[in-house]
């Protein structure tokens, strides 16, 4: 790497570089890795020695927003059915945590609260009303699931669903997907948002006994 | 005959009053579609500076967005206000997580005024309404109702800026009309071109997964297919997944579906069973020796039934 490529990402970092040669630069960040390496471990630098931050808001400024969005009426029901999804207790998940997590399921033998367990917190139930029917039961979907990765803790005696864990290859999986709309073209509005704002405790839905009482209304056709 | 006139005048006020009404709620008039396109157009080509908040599950936060678009494409900074820290940007093809993660990296980009909303092929998936005015951030909105004919998708109400069409609101709801997920500009200025500087990211890294750069492939070449899928989705895109794995794009003209089919990995737990946070839903299961997942922002079920139907093309 020369010493002119050097200068140059130094300018890009302090967003100092013109439009053409930020273009040229760019560019070549997307193609050698060695370059964009380095202008990582640069960005890491400076970011480290800078710790910028954000201007914060007012500390009430969230609260206002939700009693304002609560006070407004929402979307007229439709009268399609909710299927009632029993779901007793919840789980919560092990705190700071990037972004998403899915189901573990406990596996034979596995012991709730053993040594291996994750930390529980506070429970959350899953809203049963905004699970949409889908043609399928707790049998057709169990012999599915996959095999047990690590047990979890009980909480007040509660009979527990399956495991929550988080898991990064979630975020990676939206990540994907976002990329891919924008080599595409089909953009949408700060597609990143689920990323850049994450959940602090995800709410979870098992995949219950009742999914599959009150089918869809359209019927599925092939998807490809 | 002054009977008739008199009657013949009821009519007409009769009709002068609904008429606007019909006007506005009107389905089938065209006024949803040029909205709509309108909306695309203005987020592909409009340059805004604004804050706005985020509502899913009882979470609010609040967010600040920054967005350009010039010869190199968009630019876009998109930073968490509260909670923990976070702060993506983007600068044409690139894009790149508070920590360092590239999103992708691909020459590939929207050309100006592209419109990313499919408007025919939403048809059979949607109906659009324009409804009542209001006024969000200190603008006047016009309401454009997206209504799912079924229950695989989910509704939105968008508030649209009346001169610029740019949404300024956007409420998602499921099939018992109740919001899953939310977001309003609290202030906005449109036609604002942030500075490079404004742009450019100026967070402490996070932990943050590394996405690899995005290979398309034909999608006549999938290995995998979805049977039974939910109604109106059709495969759009097709790109190469991680470890010899595939990644498919489903999209119903509005909703756009995620499908991964990767091989299992030997040092990773299976991802199994649903997620759900917001709009935004997740379903895995293992296939064959394979990791299956599904990712969207549409219903629960609809991520399931595509990751229940997966099948190997040449399993048949």
């Amino acid at each position: 790497m020369t010493e002119d490529i050097k200068q140059q990402l130094s300018a890009l970092l302090d967003g100092e570089l013109d439009s053409d040669t930020r273009r040229f630069l760019l560019r070549r960040l997307q193609r050698e890795e060695e370059l964009a390496g380095c202008w990582e471990r640069w960005h890491l630098a400076r970011d480290c020695m800078q710790q910028q931050r954000v201007s914060p808001l007012r500390p009430d400024f969230a609260a206002r927003i939700a009693a304002a969005l609560q006070s407004e009426a929402q979307p007229a029901a439709r009268g399609a059915g909710a299927t009632i999804l029993r779901w007793g207790g919840g789980l919560a998940v092990a705190a700071s945590v990037a972004l998403a997590a899915l189901l573990v399921m406990p596996g034979p033998g596995s012991v709730p609260g053993t040594a291996d367990a994750l930390p529980a917190i506070a429970v959350q139930p899953a809203d049963a009303s905004q699970v949409v029917s889908s043609g399928l039961s707790e049998r057709d979907l169990r012999p599915n699931l996959s095999p047990v990765a690590r047990t979890v803790a009980v909480t007040d005696g509660q009979s527990l669903g399956p495991a929550l864990r988080l898991d990064p290859r979630v975020e990676s999986y939206l990540m994907r997907h976002n990329a891919v709309m924008m080599q595409s073209g089909q953009d949408s509005f700060v597609p990143f948002i689920h990323v850049v704002s994450p959940p602090r405790q995800w709410s979870m839905l098992p995949t219950a006994d009742h999914l599959g009482a009150e089918p869809a209304r359209a019927e599925p056709d092939r998807a490809n | 005959m002054r009977r008739g006139a008199a009657r013949a005048l009821l009519l007409s006020i009769a009709w002068l009053a609904i008429a606007p009404t019909a006007a506005k709620d009107g389905v089938d008039d065209g006024q949803g579609e040029q909205w709509l396109s309108r909306m695309s157009t203005a987020l592909a080509t409009l340059d805004y500076v604004g804050t706005f908040v985020y509502v899913r599950d009882g979470q609010v936060d609040a967010l600040r967005v920054w967005h350009r678009v010039d010869d190199d494409g968009a630019h876009e900074r998109l930073v968490s206000l509260s909670g923990e820290l976070r702060e993506m940007s983007r600068h044409g093809p690139l894009a790149r997580l508070s920590g360092g993660a590239r999103a992708s990296a691909s020459p590939r980009r929207a050309p100006s005024g592209t419109v990313p909303i499919d408007l025919a092929a939403l048809q059979p998936s949607y109906q659009l309404a324009v409804g009542d005015s209001d006024r969000i951030a200190g603008l006047p909105t016009r309401i454009l109702e997206v209504r799912p004919r079924d229950g695989f998708r989910y509704g939105y109400r968008l508030w649209l800026e009346q001169a610029s069409a740019l949404p300024l609101k956007s409420v998602a709801y499921g099939s018992d009309g109740r919001a899953v997920e939310q977001w309003m500009f609290t202030e906005i200025s449109i036609g604002t071109a942030p500075t490079d500087a404004e742009l450019w990211p100026g967070t402490r890294p996070a932990a943050a997964p590394t996405a690899p750069p995005v290979q398309m492939l034909d999608p006549a070449g999938a290995r995998w297919q979805v049977r039974d899928g939910p109604r109106g989705f059709r495969l759009a895109l097709l790109a190469a997944g991680g470890s010899d794995g595939e990644h498919h794009v489903y999209s119903d003209g509005l909703a756009r579906v995620s499908l991964y089919v990767e091989p299992l990995a030997a040092d990773a737990p299976n991802l199994s069973g649903l997620l759900r946070r917001g709009a935004l839903s997740v379903f895995g299961r293992v296939v064959d020796g394979h990791q299956v997942t599904v990712v969207g922002e549409v219903p629960p079920a609809t991520v399931e039934r595509m990751a229940q139907g997966v099948v190997a093309r040449d399993g048949g």
